[in-house]
């Protein structure tokens, strides 16, 4: 509201009605009349005890004419900022949290707004307002301006989705379009404060109010396990109140997972789950949960898509365990070839040597044995039988899901570590497994041929050779899908305001206008009291004369 | 001034009272304090010679032997001056006060006329070709519409110079004033005196209008005089409201009070009351008029 409204336009606009008609009843009618000799000795009278009505008629006029100034400033709801024609920008956080509902069926965002358009139709064309959207990041949606309509449909038209996060970025965007503290105002509308900034103006928020308790998932991250289908889940949940949640997860629509988490209050709790599925999406609900806010109860993240790489195997034994392990790898397409064939290779993401041949120039290149490592441009020490491992690399990604320990070898020689390289198995003749760049391309090379080993006996060689196939010809694509959570990630536990206590709510920065308002209103009262009063002692006289 | 014309044809059988005895020269029917040619004895008186021989009381002759003149009472005619002011101050009013006075002159001069009195009439301070008219015969009484018709209140009349010079030719026996007063003091009881003293019977018909006597001073009041051109500021509060009305008060108090002293009968015509009502009731109760055949005019 402001005086543009039109009732504090039409109570301005009596002011001079008012004014003129006084003005016009002040002037005495000029009459000729008979004789003057009585009308000359009843002023004669009347001049001695005329000072009290002498100054009533006006000081009515003044008082209504500040009854009918209070009633329109009161109704127009000043404020000390609009006073100075400060400027106001309304920071606004859109994300998916402010939709929490309020005991009274509200959503946060709705009831915040409602209070801003409240002062903002008070405020009226009072000094430029703007409007700025926080989510993952800030929008500044309408620039300064006096047009209030703009800002209110702008506001309107925000809905809580996504996301948040900007509120920082939007704050430090709202203390550039500040001039002054002492004139301009910040107000922001959120649930997630951050901690509070240094800026250049006043800063007020909307009193966060009460919403029912909220259980939500603050993370989903999905990612390949292994090039053979594991997928790893990385579920978090947080609740504002100590509970046990379970939930269901779901690839593709099945039912593969459920789990039961003891989440404390305000705390997150993460689990991994680990899951055999082969694409699609991840769909992870919280179960039998009625809280202030379903859409963060339910988050879905896409499986990373399997990335199909040209593999070609050169060796002597297209169905030894070598081949075997590499045909099974559900993302190789494999082309096997003798040491002859090895020259015809082009074009190949990984060339696999298990014997003595030259690979292609420029491609990843794993071997196993002394001869194949000669091949990749690797040195190879003496021939020593029954090696010993005496340490690996066993948090090394090569290697998940494989145990080296008690791998019994029979021969294998030692090589040597390219420059810049890393040394993955050690053994008590030296170097069993090495990984660099050789000639300008990346090479992992094995001391030993799988045969000469027992691995192959166990279910950690195909996890191996997919590992290294891994590694070797990395996916062009991210392991890990972006996680999508309708209600952002965790934004809707973070309701807290922090160290915000000190910064005053919205209604308490208003309340010196509206003390504006009041005393304004108090001062109507008061001249309407007194209009009465000189009204019945003008009565009280006229009767006591009569 | 306008005269009511209409209310003229309604007093025919009205006449003017006088309590006392008329000292007109002409014959007429009142009782005079003159002894003659009448019809109601008075006395007896020796006979002297050269008296009338019709005139003897044979009866006292007869009873008495002394021969005795009998005497009646002389009727003569009423002598009535009726002076108007015509000051400036008596053209307000809504009839103004002079259309009310000009229409009371009227009803006297015709009540005065149709019974053969002597009626002055005199328009004091009045603007017009005859100011000052006598007559004794219905006749006269056309003059006398014309002279008030004509005449426009202006001015500022010596009332006291009007009052003596309608003695000049013998006192009135009804000396009417049809006047405001609006005056000082000083000046008014001078004219009440001249009234008193001009006439055996002198009457104050006093006119005010409602103007003057319930003026609206709610807005305030900046009065010219209409005589003097004087600017006078009323306030609109309640205390110069109050103030005029305990001076009107005062003014009409002392004007009776004047009049009472000076045995001057005092009428209130005020233009807020029918001229009608004025002639036939309260000049009636006030001894001015009477019926010419007994009870209401």
């Amino acid at each position: 509201m402001s005086l543009a409204w039109p009732l504090a336009l039409v109570l301005l606009g009596l002011a001079g009605p008012i004014a003129w008609s006084f003005l016009a009843r002040q002037r005495a009618p000029r009459a000729v009349v008979g004789s003057v000799v009585l009308l000359r000795r009843a002023a004669a009278s009347a001049s001695a005890r005329r000072i009290a009505p002498r100054v009533r008629e006006p000081l009515a006029l003044l008082l209504t004419l500040a009854v009918l100034a209070a009633l329109a400033l009161a109704l127009a709801g000043p404020s000390c900022q609009d006073a100075v024609d400060g400027r106001l920008i309304v920071v606004v956080d859109a994300s998916a949290s402010m939709g929490r509902r309020q005991p009274d069926g509200r959503a946060v965002l709705d009831a915040q707004r409602q209070a801003v358009r409240d002062q903002l139709q008070a405020r009226g064309a009072q000094g430029p307002t703007a409007l700025i959207e926080a989510r993952e990041h800030a929008t500044v949606r309408v620039g300064l301006t006096r047009d209030v309509g703009a800002v209110l449909d702008a506001l309107d038209r925000i809905s809580p989705a996504g996301r948040g996060g900007g509120v920082d970025q939007a704050l430090t965007l709202a203390a550039e379009l500040c001039r002054d503290r002492e004139h301009d105002t910040i107000v922001l509308i959120g649930d997630h404060l951050p901690e509070a900034p240094d800026l250049s103006c006043a800063i007020a928020r909307l009193p966060a109010s009460d919403t029912q308790d909220n259980a939500g998932i603050t993370e989903l991250v999905v990612r390949r396990g292994d090039g053979l289908g594991l997928l790893e889940v990385l579920i978090g949940v947080a609740s504002d109140r100590s509970e046990v949640l379970d939930l269901s997860v779901r690839v593709d629509g099945r039912l593969v997972d459920t789990a039961r988490l003891e989440v404390d209050a305000g705390e997150a709790t993460w689990s991994l789950r680990r899951l055999q599925a082969d694409g699609g999406g991840v769909d992870v609900q919280i179960l039998d949960r009625a809280d202030a806010h379903p859409d963060d109860d339910r988050a879905v993240a896409a499986v990373p898509e399997r990335v199909l790489r040209d593999v070609a195997l050169v060796t002597s034994s297209p169905q030894g365990f070598l081949a075997t392990a590499l045909r099974l790898h559900p993302g190789v397409d494999l082309r096997i070839v003798d040491a002859e064939g090895a020259a015809a290779l082009r074009d190949h993401d990984l060339v696999v040597l298990e014997t003595g041949a030259a690979p292609p120039a420029g491609v990843p290149v794993l071997t196993f044995g002394a001869d194949a490592a000669r091949a990749a441009g690797i040195e190879v020490g003496p021939s020593a039988s029954t090696p010993s491992i005496v340490r690996w690399a066993f948090d090394d990604p090569r290697f998940a899901f494989v145990d080296l320990d008690d791998v019994q070898i029979a021969r294998a020689v030692s090589l040597t570590v390219p420059p810049g390289g890393d040394e993955l198995i050690a053994s008590d003749i030296g170097p069993l497994l090495v990984a660099g760049r050789v000639e300008g391309r990346p090479v992992t090379a094995a001391g030993f041929l799988p045969t000469d080993t027992d691995l192959v006996l166990r279910v950690g060689f195909l996890h191996l050779i997919a590992n290294l196939v891994e590694s070797s010809a990395p996916a062009a694509e991210a392991a890990a899908a972006s996680p999508d959570n309708a209600a952002g990630r965790g934004e809707v536990l973070r309701s807290s305001p922090g160290s915000w206590d000190d910064v005053p709510t919205l209604a308490a920065a208003g309340a010196a206008g509206w003390g504006w308002s009041r005393w304004l209103v108090v001062v109507a009262l008061v001249g309407l009291l007194l209009e009465l009063v000189l009204a019945g002692l003008g009565k009280m006289r006229r009767g006591g004369a009569r | 001034m306008n005269v009511d014309r209409a209310l003229l044809a309604r007093l025919g059988g009205a006449r003017l009272a006088l309590p006392g005895l008329a000292v007109g020269r002409q014959a007429g029917d009142r009782r005079s304090p003159f002894r003659g040619s009448g019809l109601e004895f008075a006395d007896h008186r020796p006979y002297r010679a050269g008296d009338d021989l019709r005139l003897v009381d044979w009866n006292a002759y007869q009873r008495l032997r002394t021969v005795l003149v009998r005497l009646f009472h002389e009727d003569r005619n009423l002598h009535a001056g009726v002076c108007v002011d015509c000051s400036a101050s008596m053209a307000v009013g809504d009839p103004s006060k002079a259309d009310h006075a000009a229409t009371l002159a009227a009803s006297l001069a015709l009540a005065g006329l149709q019974r053969r009195d002597r009626v002055t009439l005199s328009l004091a301070g009045a603007r017009g070709q005859r100011t000052r008219l006598r007559g004794h015969q219905v006749a006269a009484f056309a003059s006398f519409l014309v002279a008030l018709e004509e005449g426009v209140p202006a001015g500022t009349p010596d009332l006291i110079r009007s009052l003596h010079t309608m003695a000049d030719q013998g006192r009135p026996d009804r000396l009417v004033l049809i006047s405001d007063l609006l005056l000082e003091s000083t000046p008014r009881d001078e004219a009440l005196r001249a009234l008193s003293v001009s006439g055996r019977q002198p009457v104050l018909l006093h006119v005010l209008d409602r103007s003057e006597l319930e003026p609206d001073l709610s807005r305030g009041l900046e009065a010219v005089d209409s005589e003097t051109g004087e600017l006078v500021r009323v306030g609109d509060d309640p205390a110069s409201a109050e103030a005029y009305r305990r001076t009107l008060t005062d003014f009409l108090v002392q004007v009776r009070a004047r009049c009472v002293a000076l045995r001057i009968t005092y009428v209130q015509a005020f233009t807020t009351v029918p001229v009608r009502e004025i002639v036939l009731d309260s000049m009636r109760r006030g001894r001015l008029m009477q019926s010419a055949r007994g009870g209401r005019a």
